[in-house]
């Protein structure tokens, strides 16, 4: 077992990784009632094509199917269903898919370590028939409608939709209402053998937690059987640079149209996606954020409220930054945006700005530590980025002046940028 | 109560001090209570945001902006609400411990937070008119945005027709027609001669000097002020059920219910209703969720909800339009079921469990304990979460079909797409 300690948070991780390939984490957080365990695969909704170890075929999956195989995970092969069990014990269970991951946690206050055997064992339990398939494509039939009239969502969607040509970002995570129509058990047993194989999976345990019965726990529960597996074979089709619309438009009832604008990043390797997101907070905060010029002059003219803000998406296989809120005039706020960002790329940022959000976030990172959510949360987050949480404090103290100038150049590009609105008057 | 400490400062102005040091922030939260109306709900929806447009010393946002920057990032908010018939604007500040920093930040914070709410920018008797102007712009958008959520759009409808005698009934954030027409000066007014002088709590969450903090607040927010107001009502009488359908563009139609409880918040029934309620429609496991959702995919989301001031039960469901009726039947049949007594001693176990859950969650967030606590005390409960949690241990069987027969309809609000398009 590795002891992770940083002074800087008077915090430690402790990590094994278990024959069967799966890695464990614990962040004991004592004094906390409550605990928390993420059990996450790296298979998401931009997996969409894969050769399956099992019989060597490649399989293409529809869109979908990594949500749709989340739902049915909680049925189990008596009738019962998994959220069940974790309320006998009075804890709280949920399941979440990403485009890059599909996780499943649960909290509690009570019984943590019959709770970490409850969630290692139902993920490790699939069981699909055509009936319970067929169940499922009503419900997620209707969360596909409640998706289709959410207007924020529809404005954040159009905006990926409009950067990327073939890149699987751009499919719809819940898929469609055709798509999910088309899936049948043995291409569910198909994803599940390959992506839920405990080599491409991580568990994360954060609360007051003893790391060796972490491990005693997962240990007994995981199967035998799993011998760590090679990575999968995963295909991805070859992204063009240039974006593939400049504007998406899409009519829903709103009383003020929504927005999204984008910057589609081309290029970023892997191992620096953390560097890049730290970069991409602290530059976005100095040009967009509410105490800058750009933010103050849009919000003054009555172009934006207090519901705009600011993203930075850094996964690999793809990079963005998104920029929205509420506006009655979003092709004015994008005019404004996108020209005054090349501005700024060209003159760079002043250093006193820099130095005062660099200190924003070392604080935001040590208030983070008051949530055992969000501690799991983000330590899977840069695990399936291949960093390390605790990494945070070296790799921001290294970010320099220099490097957040040279970097804004690279994405503040108006070729780069594109625009998507909601409102009642398409 | 163990967790927290009272430091009366002056009539009607109360400091609460919960020490914790497992955090790694202090949080603060200053609030002052008014009986609500249309007019204090627009009014503090108004000011709340001028407020945080600026102070004296910080005469913008982004001035403001730049020194909460300087202080590692700290959070401040104002914010206006409700809770039952009373109206709340609210003032909240987070900042980081300076035990992680190599910088004493306490006394820059506090005296910050009390700037913005004791010294705004002013033009003569009057906020400033710019400031005003803005604001009441954004606050009409917002309003008027509700629409958008239609989930929220639904309940607070519902919660409309079902309290329209009622206070609770008026939309947290005022209407639009209200709002129109305060002038900078009469906000301001308002501002000085009832907020300024409203009952007002100040809650301290974290480890730090508290007589630093008191001596702060005792400074600049001292005087008389008024802490005599009527409770939030607890209707007993229900007549006739209200209907009420709408038609928007929606895929998904809403269907929102209301209930009359007549449950105290501080009577002994309450805890049985929070049982009930729990074993109901409060739980992904609850009578709701599995009937409803689970057994028939009537609905992708069913719950219930308790507003504890004014002994209200709300359930929200999103549902096929085509299939109202028999969700809203569905529905119905389970409210039945718990007043007959058809449900087991395992679901009454698995509620409790899940209580201890989310009640435990309280002591692990500041904001959380904050938030509890002061609504505890705005209702004259005076509990730690362990002592409520004992509480709803002790409930037995025979006082949660008590409490459900009490339970009756009032009102039924159905929002569905516009037919014929």
């Amino acid at each position: 077992m590795e002891r992770i300690y940083s002074p800087h948070l008077d915090e430690a991780v402790f990590y094994k990784k278990h024959k069967s390939g799966l890695d464990i984490y614990s962040l004991p957080k004592q004094g906390y009632t409550k605990s928390y365990a993420i059990f996450a695969t790296k298979y998401g909704s931009t997996d969409i094509k894969f050769t399956d170890y099992k019989t060597g075929e490649t399989v293409e999956i529809p869109d979908g199917v990594a949500h749709f195989l989340e739902h049915k995970l909680f049925e189990e092969p008596d009738g019962g269903n998994a959220f069940d069990r974790f309320s006998v014990t009075g804890a709280s269970a949920n399941a979440f898919t990403s485009f890059n991951m599909t996780a499943y946690l649960f909290s509690c206050t009570t019984d943590f370590y019959q709770n970490l055997e409850t969630l290692v064992d139902f993920v490790q339990t699939p069981y699909f028939t055509d009936e319970n398939i067929a169940k499922e494509q009503g419900i997620i039939g209707q969360e596909i409608r409640m998706y289709q009239d959410d207007p924020g969502w529809q404005a954040y969607f159009g905006t990926i939709e409009a950067m990327y040509n073939q890149n699987p970002v751009r499919r719809d995570i819940a898929g469609t209402v055709e798509s999910i129509g088309t899936i049948t058990k043995e291409l569910l047993y198909s994803c599940y053998r390959n992506f839920y194989h405990p080599s491409n999976m991580v568990l994360v345990c954060v609360g007051d937690v003893d790391p060796d019965r972490v491990f005693e726990t997962a240990d007994k529960t995981l199967s035998p059987e799993f011998k760590a597996l090679d990575k999968i074979e995963r295909f991805s089709p070859l992204e063009k640079e240039e974006i593939f619309e400049k504007k998406v438009t899409k009519k829903l009832s709103v009383a003020v149209p929504l927005f999204y604008i984008g910057f589609k990043e081309n290029g970023a390797k892997d191992e620096e996606l953390v560097k890049n997101e730290i970069m991409n907070e602290i530059i976005l905060e100095c040009v967009l954020g509410q105490s800058s010029d750009l933010y103050r002059r849009l919000y003054d003219e009555g172009l934006i409220n207090g519901e705009f803000g600011y993203e930075t998406v850094n996964e690999p296989g793809y990079s963005h930054i998104l920029a929205g809120g509420e506006s009655p005039n979003p092709e004015k706020v994008y005019e404004i945006v996108v020209s005054e960002l090349e501005k700024i790329a060209v003159n760079g940022i002043p250093k006193e700005d820099f130095e005062r959000i660099k200190r924003v976030f070392f604080g935001d990172f040590i208030r983070s530590f008051n949530n055992p959510e969000t501690i799991a949360h983000n330590m899977l987050g840069y695990l399936f980025k291949g960093s390390n949480l605790f990494d945070y404090t070296k790799i921001h103290s290294s970010i320099t002046h220099e490097d957040c100038n040279a970097r804004m150049k690279k994405i503040f590009r108006e070729d780069m940028a594109v625009l998507s609105i909601v409102r009642s008057d398409a | 109560m163990t967790n927290i400490k009272k430091y009366p400062i002056s009539d009607g102005v109360n400091l609460y001090y919960i020490p914790a040091g497992r955090f790694k922030t202090v949080d603060i939260e200053v609030s002052f209570y008014m009986p609500l109306s249309r007019k204090s709900a627009a009014m503090n929806a108004l000011i709340a945001p001028v407020l945080k447009s600026g102070c004296e010393k910080y005469p913008t946002a982004k001035a403001l902006n730049r020194r909460l920057e300087e202080l590692y990032g700290a959070s401040l908010t104002a914010s206006s609400g409700k809770q039952g018939d009373t109206a709340v604007i609210e003032f909240s500040m987070q900042y980081v411990n300076p035990q992680f920093l190599n910088e004493e930040l306490t006394p820059d914070a506090v005296e910050l937070l009390c700037d913005c709410i004791c010294n705004p920018v002013t033009e003569g008797n009057s906020f400033k008119h710019e400031y005003v102007e803005l604001e009441r712009k954004n606050l009409v958008d917002s309003i008027e945005s509700l629409i958008n959520d239609k989930k929220a759009y639904a309940a607070q409808r519902c919660k409309e027709e079902m309290c329209k005698d009622e206070p609770y009934g008026i939309y947290s954030q005022g209407d639009v027609e209200t709002v129109k027409a305060i002038t900078a000066e009469q906000a301001y007014e308002f501002y000085k001669e009832t907020v300024l002088t409203s009952k007002c709590d100040i809650f301290i969450c974290g480890k730090l000097d508290i007589d630093e903090v008191f001596s702060i607040f005792k400074a600049r927010l001292s005087g008389k002020h008024c802490d005599d107001y009527p409770a939030s009502l607890v209707k007993t009488e229900v007549s006739d059920v209200k209907r009420i359908t709408e038609e928007l563009d929606v895929e998904q139609g809403k269907l929102s219910l209301g209930f009359r409880t007549k449950v105290q918040p501080d009577s002994r029934e309450y805890y049985a209703l929070a049982m009930f309620n729990r074993i109901f429609g409060g739980t992904a496991t609850s009578k709701l969720f599995n009937n409803v959702r689970e057994k028939l995919s009537l609905a992708y989301y069913v719950s219930s909800q308790l507003e504890r001031s004014k002994g209200i039960m709300t359930i929200n469901a999103g549902i096929e339009v085509p299939t109202f009726s028999a969700a809203y039947d569905e529905i119905m049949v389970q409210l039945d079921a718990m007043k007959k007594g058809d449900f087991s001693a395992e679901e009454q176990h698995s509620a409790l469990a899940s209580a201890i859950n989310s009640i435990g969650q309280i002591a692990d967030s500041p904001r959380l304990m904050i938030k509890y606590y002061s609504s505890q005390l705005s209702m004259g409960i005076y509990e730690d979460p362990d002592e409520y949690l004992e509480k709803l241990k002790s409930v037995t069987r025979e006082e949660i079909i008590a409490v459900a027969n009490k339970i009756a309809l009032d009102t039924v609000y159905f929002l569905k797409n516009r037919e014929g398009e």
